[in-house]
């Protein structure tokens, strides 16, 4: 049940979440939630609507299509749905906002980031310094690195911390990460980026580094960003892994056409009609940075509330 | 005879599994063969990749605290843990039986699985039992028991219930304080979780 605070907190800062990205010349859009198909990420479930149908995990894929096709800055603020157990942090149903700048990058978007937190967090609560930290500082020297450990270094680092039955670098990686973010500050927002490349998602990859970066307030993550990846046959690459991983579980794989429909967008598409669309010839995504910001944690956050009060 | 009393309080589907989805407080399940008890259980999924469960365990025969992480998904063993009411015979010197009251079926308990009752039960008490496998693996007194004061100094005449306590020795051998108009010979009824004085029994 939300109490009136945080309902009049929710308008609040809708609006302003709005008028931030009016004035910086950003398009609000609206994308379906149904999708033909599950997310591509084995770690997010998707909820079924149907026999045809999954809820959107995200509208990272309609609103890449809208990118393909329009060229310019969007945003939204959608209902998402992802089969999650609920707690203090997650819900089944929540509230995204996301957004994307056609050629911005990972550096851009994280200053951005920070602008706009501040923006919203600042009439409910005071904030330390900004903190910006390199994934592998996380783990403090150099020689902590869990990129660089071996297989046998980290799966004893994963049972030293709790974590017994480890069997992928990945489930490793992810594991010493949750771990080391709870000593994040707490009052503070920390900016974790350049992610080792086990870690990209969908992020651009340059010089072994992946282009990402996480927000956080404390240990609670508020926005995660990236240079989007655009290169189509990396991007099939990356969600067949993400299949061999479901098949490891017993899992059916997912084809995430719509999400190959955005990096593939045919240059026919819209060309030369109107004033917005791309330059005749260009196809694909565009060199893009996108990022998404859980706004009902963003909300409790700045109430001191939990994610099913508000 | 050992076997046969396995069998008969084994668990209805002994290979029975549990999801982390299904993790709650209470919930008995089998790791490192032990069984523990979820103390607590909370689902972490910060940023993108694996969400795991960050879960606080008892473990059941050493009373040990520990943390664990699960991925979220996985599955683990349920324990073969049952809670039931069993009757205290007597003590061997080194281990203490017990006996079913329906079914007459007895069980031995090693020390440490009664140590937190011994001071406090007598023979044909009735205690909590938790089997694991068949075995006792933690006995409870009950929360009230009525014991005879075997050894304490002479009472003071004239006092009241109020006023000063002093020590005595039960009949199992505890000992306790009590108000000083207790005498030697009289029950006395104690609360097991404190260890208490509750008041003169009859």
């Amino acid at each position: 049940m939300s109490s009136a605070r945080a309902l009049l907190a929710r308008a609040d800062v809708t609006t302003r979440i709005r008028n931030f990205f009016d004035s910086r010349g950003a398009l609000e859009v609206a994308t379906p939630a149904l999708e033909p198909h599950a997310v591509h990420d084995a770690r997010i479930r998707s909820i079924r609507a149907g026999d045809a149908h999954f809820l959107h995990t995200s509208p990272e894929y309609a609103m890449k299509r809208l990118l393909a096709e329009h060229r310019r800055d969007i945003y939204q603020l959608a209902r998402v749905f992802r089969d999650d157990p609920e707690g203090p942090r997650h819900l089944r149903e929540f509230t995204m906002l996301e957004w994307y700048r056609v050629g911005g990058d990972c550096e851009s978007l994280m200053s951005e980031t920070a602008k706009l937190l501040h923006e919203l967090l600042s009439p409910y609560i005071s904030l330390d310094d900004d903190k910006r930290i390199a994934w592998r500082e996380l783990f403090g020297s150099p020689k902590d690195d869990p990129a660089r450990a071996s297989d046998a270094e980290l799966i004893a680092r994963c049972e030293s911390g709790g974590f017994v039955g480890c069997r992928t670098r990945g489930e490793a990686l992810d594991f010493l990460t949750s771990a080391a973010l709870r000593e994040l500050p707490s009052r503070a927002l920390s900016f974790v980026c350049d992610y080792p490349p086990e870690m990209a998602q969908l992020a651009r990859v340059r010089d072994g580094v992946a282009e990402r970066f996480e927000a956080y307030l404390g240990d609670l993550e508020l926005v995660n960003g990236c240079t989007e990846l655009t290169d189509p046959a990396e991007c099939k690459r990356r969600c067949e892994a993400q299949n061999e991983e479901r098949a490891r579980e017993g899992r059916d794989p997912v084809t995430p056409t719509r999400l190959y429909e955005a990096m593939e967008a045919p240059e026919a598409k819209g060309t030369g009609e109107t004033g917005e669309t791309g330059e005749a010839g260009e196809t694909g995504l565009p060199e893009c940075a996108g990022a998404a910001l859980g706004f009902d944690r963003l909300l409790a956050a700045a109430l001191g509330l939990s994610v099913r009060e508000v | 005879m050992l076997t046969f009393l396995h069998r008969l309080y084994k668990n209805p589907n002994p290979m029975a599994s549990v999801s982390t989805a299904d993790f709650k407080n209470g919930l008995k399940v089998l790791l490192d063969n032990d069984p523990h008890s979820i103390v607590s259980n909370e689902f972490v999924k910060p940023g993108k990749g694996q969400a795991f469960n960050r879960v606080r365990l008892k473990n059941l025969i050493t009373r040990r605290i520990i943390d664990r992480t699960f991925k979220s998904g996985e599955k683990i063993e349920l324990a073969d843990v049952l809670d039931t009411e069993l009757q205290y015979l007597y003590n061997d010197g080194s281990d203490w039986h017990f006996m079913d009251p329906a079914s007459y079926n007895q069980f031995v308990a090693a020390g440490e699985a009664v140590a937190e009752a011994a001071p406090w039960i007598k023979a044909e008490d009735l205690c909590k039992v938790t089997l694991h496998n068949g075995k006792p693996i933690q006995v409870l007194a009950p929360n009230f028991v009525s014991l005879t004061v075997t050894e304490t100094e002479p009472g003071v005449r004239g006092d009241t219930a109020t006023g000063g306590s002093k020590s005595a020795t039960l009949e199992t051998g505890a000992s306790i304080k009590v108000p000083l108009f207790v005498e030697q010979g009289e029950a006395v009824k104690v609360d097991t979780r404190t260890g208490e004085y509750m008041g003169r029994d009859k």
